[in-house]
């Protein structure tokens, strides 16, 4: 059921992304916590969605060059990684968030090969309303529009519940094997969110910018720290 | 000749479809003609005139999935006049071709390079602050924005045609977008702050630092054109062996 | 001086506003193009999308004085619609000490081009073409994007060939 459930949000995101309405809804910071919602772990979702959003800010579509399909990597990470935390019974720990990003991360760039996959396949659909229109069906031909978005749904919502499925066992496996990594994970859940900062502060291309983003990282940490605002 | 409210809003619905079926030859050809095709029913009412003025349509495309809203204006604006007979069947398509690079570039620049990323950026500084009502707030916000500029771009460009240029100049959109891309570097840096305490309150200070350190390692690396993933999954490592360190020579937490 | 010879069939859009400009560091853009320049639209069009500091020029092909542009202190993107025009600009005075590379960024499907990359389809004549400025000292190469990866005229030929 869960993994029907990966399917459909992961097939209706990446129609969302391209195909239809471009209204955010795919993007990480909202996927993440929209599929945590829907597994029942929202908590977990909210954890995940920040520091994906920022580590694919750079991922824009510009013109006919296409980026990895963070949403593609982020249903995958965020599912896997709400089911993985789900077996284990602790939710999503950082230790389960940064696993999650390790195994499904690359699903990203796969997601870049299927989308131009896609493109190329598309031109057949094109290729066929030009064909209904030469026969007098111009009602049939524009209609080849809207079948465009079966394959990104399809290909997302068959690819994420694997993906995920794969993450949700191999993760407790390993933090059964090796309980005492669960605090260095940690670690590397916090490096990685710095790393994703940054890559948010690069995805800006603005010379001023780079100035900004390291004073207000700083002034946020010495206030929030004299403030006593650690959580 | 002109075309009614209700079709007008018919194919601003249909413009939200513009790339379902964005192909390597044509672009957004297909999602073009689809769009633009309730009002060519409207304004040919012979079925030959109208296929002839729909195969038009069917030629390379490509824009922003936003500003290409003020081009299907457009472009019914002057098909309302081919239809009258005032002009050649070929302006619509010459003012497609005209307008398609130039406001695809105004599109990545302001939306995808300034508005989207900030709201992003927003949205996630919100939710580690403030939790998911400021995530859902940034993207309602977003969304009345994004909906709203497409509409206006709708009908500014079929009311005005040509002059939908004049219109977009005077927004002044690469300027708003330079300080958007200011204001998002800013909220990075807000995140970056944030996830520091955050892995104090967990960890301790050392994992706070560490944190702080891998932004400012990668704001170098990726400055220097590292690739993003690879990044990612060195700063994990290191990351993760300076948590084993510090449980081995800290002792503590 | 003129830091890169863009091939774009689409001229001034966003991967080169948001692409290439920031990549060279560009404070001017210049479209050779007879079309554009005899438009009183696509002029207007042009400067729509420029970021702060940066100017654009659109000009007829013919009147732009390439020695004047190699000279400028400043690095400028000249942006070109073909390979014919870039054959053309070559005879009109354009030389490979003036603009070193030539980018191939989006040249369009249509009858008789083959594929060389997702973004770039040539006819036997534009490859001639781009073969013809390769000789001439000119360095081609296909990409959309800088953070692609350039591919070379001989990995185009090949391309083309096994499209064919």
């Amino acid at each position: 059921m869960d993994y029907l459930v990966v399917a459909v949000v992961a097939g209706l995101a990446a129609v969302e992304r391209k195909g239809f309405l471009q209204a955010m809804l795919s993007r990480p910071v909202a996927l993440a916590p929209i599929l945590g919602l829907a597994l029942g772990d929202l908590p977990g979702g909210l954890l995940l969605g920040p520091p994906l959003e920022l580590l694919w800010l750079g991922a824009v579509n510009m013109g006919a060059s296409l980026p990895p399909n963070e949403a593609l990597g982020t249903a995958a990470i965020a599912a896997g990684a709400v089911l993985a935390g789900k077996a284990l019974g602790t939710g999503v720990t950082p230790a389960v968030a940064v696993l999650a990003v390790v195994l499904a991360g690359t699903l990203a760039v796969l997601g870049r090969t299927t989308d131009r996959a896609i493109e190329e396949w598309n031109v057949r659909l094109a290729a066929r309303a030009e064909a209904l229109l030469d026969r007098g069906s111009p009602v049939a031909a524009v209609r080849e529009n809207l079948y465009g978005m079966a394959l990104p749904f399809a290909v997302s919502a068959l690819l994420t519940p694997v993906a995920a499925a794969v993450v949700a066992w191999i993760i407790p496996a390993v933090l059964h094997a090796f309980p005492t990594v669960d605090v260095p994970l940690g670690w590397g859940f916090a490096a990685l969110c710095g790393l994703a900062a940054a890559a948010g502060a690069r995805a800006f291309r603005s010379a001023p910018g780079i100035g900004l983003f390291a004073g207000a990282a700083v002034v946020t940490f010495a206030v929030g720290w004299l403030a006593g605002g650690t959580r | 000749m002109s075309v009614p409210a209700a079709t007008l809003r018919r194919v601003f619905w249909r413009c939200l479809f513009l790339q379902a079926a964005w192909n390597r030859r044509g672009m957004q050809n297909l999602g073009f003609a689809y769009a633009i095709d309730p009002a060519l029913r409207r304004l040919y009412a012979d079925p030959g005139r109208r296929i002839e003025a729909l195969r038009r349509h069917f030629a390379t495309f490509n824009c922003h999935p936003y500003t290409a809203a003020a081009i299907v204006g457009g472009a019914i604006h002057h098909e309302e006049r081919v239809a009258a007979g005032e002009e050649p069947p070929g302006a619509p398509l010459a003012y497609k071709q005209v307008l398609q690079g130039p406001l695809a570039a105004v599109g990545d620049g302001f939306f995808w390079a300034g508005l989207r990323p900030f709201f992003g950026a927003l949205a996630a500084v919100g939710t580690m602050a403030l939790g998911w009502p400021a995530l859902v707030a940034s993207l309602a916000v977003y969304n009345a924005l994004h909906l709203w500029i497409r509409w206006s771009l709708f009908r500014a460009g079929h009311r005005c045609g040509d002059e939908v240029v004049t219109r977009l100049a005077a927004l002044s959109l690469p300027t708003w977008a330079a300080h958007l891309r200011k204001g998002g570097a800013v909220l990075c840096g807000v995140a970056a702050g944030l996830f520091a305490l955050s892995a104090v309150g967990r960890l301790g200070p050392g994992a706070g630092f560490l944190a702080l350190a891998t932004a400012a390692a990668g704001l170098g690396a990726l400055g220097l054109r590292a690739r993003l993933l690879p990044s990612a999954y060195a700063a994990i490592g290191v990351g993760t062996a300076a948590g084993m360190a510090a449980q081995v020579f800290g002792g503590g937490r | 001086m003129i830091a890169l010879l863009r091939i774009d069939e689409r001229l001034v859009h966003g991967q080169v506003l948001v692409g290439w400009v920031p990549h060279l560091g560009a404070q001017r853009v210049v479209v050779a193009d007879d079309e554009a320049a005899g438009s009183p639209l696509a002029r207007a069009a042009m400067t729509l999308a420029l970021p702060p500091g940066v100017t654009a020029a659109v000009e007829p092909l013919r009147s732009v004085d390439w020695d004047a542009l190699a000279r400028a202190p400043d690095p400028v993107l000249l942006v070109l619609r073909d390979v014919e025009s870039a054959e053309r600009a070559v005879v009109a005075g354009l030389t490979p000490a003036r603009a070193a590379v030539v980018n191939v960024g989006n040249v369009h499907y249509a009858q008789g081009r083959r594929k060389v990359t997702p973004s770039v389809f040539l006819t036997a004549a534009e490859l001639d073409g781009l073969r013809r400025l390769e000789a001439a000292g000119f360095r081609v190469e296909a990409r959309a994007v800088p953070l692609d990866a350039p591919v070379g005229l001989a990995e185009i030929e090949r391309r083309w060939n096994a499209a064919g």
